[in-house]
């Protein structure tokens, strides 16, 4: 993904600092898409890399375009692929979390109307209270495959 | 060197050589991959093309096991309000094909709903034509879709949650019946692009 990722340019970052975190501590997100829907619901995947000096807890994302849930596939003992809803994403300190298609996602419910190369606006929750804005750009579900 | 230090260094040996060993299989690729000729999750012994009925998004009855007899057919299950696994393993199947044209000219991918609740056949229509009109789109009741399910000898599907947003526990593997009405591989999700490259030329021509 990330490959792909690189040769259309269109990895964006969003950066939060902190300033209870000591100086230049921050929460770095890359590589944030949407994919065009098929139906009416998609996914937000992205990478959280946590260099802050504690540990970060994802709890939730917020957009206007949609009805955002964590939530993660996992494949069960007897080969079903299954959807669960995930409460916290936990990223120690110096960790990166990668949110990803077959793993961790943001399930997007009823996305509204998008076009390839868009740009949605949203922002990641923290347990903590604190918001990161992020901006993702609309990627087509071919540029997410393996 | 002492009988005692000979022993010695060959047990280390031995503890490297396994150390080593099982570092380079913990290190390969965790993606599903077959052995031998096919890049795919080889399914032994090969199983028969399965026989059900269903109803593709024009609404006329689909006989699997006749429609697609003779072909190359790549059968998957899922529903379209899944968000992550089964929109990836449709476009990447479309993608594929594009870049075989030859396959593409042969091949049948037919998609079953297992959310029969929800999934109309105009729905079904619309989803799977955002990856390739030519993907044939199957509906039921729930009686006629676990049959089929059970046909395909994969695990029945699983409504998950309540209310309006439940998800569906199904399949993710995509089976790959020859023109000789054998499945000797399926593609679980994540299987890569150059597998499915290398496997279905192969598979096309397996024809008795």
């Amino acid at each position: 993904m990330r490959d792909r990722a690189n040769r259309v340019h269109w990895v964006l970052t969003a950066v939060l600092w902190f300033g209870g975190c000591g100086s230049g501590a921050s929460l770095v997100v890359n590589d944030a898409v949407v994919a065009l829907p098929a139906g009416s619901n998609s996914a937000l995947y992205l990478t959280i890399t946590n260099d802050t000096d504690g540990v970060m807890s994802l709890i939730g994302f917020e957009t206007e375009i949609a009805t955002p849930m964590l939530h993660e596939s996992v494949v069960t003992a007897d080969g079903l692929m299954q959807m669960r809803a995930v409460e916290a994403v936990e990223i120690r300190p110096g960790e990166t979390v990668e949110l990803r298609p077959g793993g961790m996602h943001v399930m997007l419910l009823e996305v509204a109307t998008l076009e390839l190369g868009d740009s949605v606006s949203g922002e990641l929750l923290w347990a903590s209270g604190e918001r990161t804005p992020i901006e993702a750009l609309v990627v087509a579900y071919q540029d997410l495959a393996p | 060197m002492s009988n005692l230090s000979i022993s010695f260094l060959r047990i280390i040996a031995v503890v490297v050589v396994v150390t080593f060993g099982a570092a380079a299989c913990s290190s390969s690729s965790s993606l599903p991959s077959g052995s031998g000729e096919y890049d795919g999750v080889l399914i032994e012994p090969p199983e028969a093309r399965p026989d059900f009925v269903l109803t593709d998004t024009s609404g006329a009855t689909y006989d699997f096991r006749f429609e697609t007899a003779g072909k190359l057919t790549l059968l998957y299950f899922g529903y379209t309000y899944c968000p992550d696994i089964c929109p990836v393993h449709l476009a990447q199947l479309a993608s594929v094909l594009e870049t075989l044209p030859d396959v593409r000219r042969e091949a049948v991918v037919v998609f079953v709903t297992v959310d029969p609740a929800r999934d109309t056949g105009d729905r079904v229509r619309s989803f799977l034509d955002a990856f390739s009109v030519d993907f044939v789109g199957l509906v039921g009741t729930q009686a006629e879709i676990d049959t089929a399910q059970r046909a395909a000898r994969v695990p029945i599907a699983v409504r998950e949650g309540d209310g309006e947003d439940y998800t569906v526990g199904h399949a993710g593997q995509v089976i790959a019946y020859a023109p000789n009405d054998l499945a000797y591989t399926m593609y679980p999700f994540g299987t890569r692009q150059s597998h499915w490259i290398h496997d279905l030329p192969l598979l096309l021509r397996l024809t008795e």
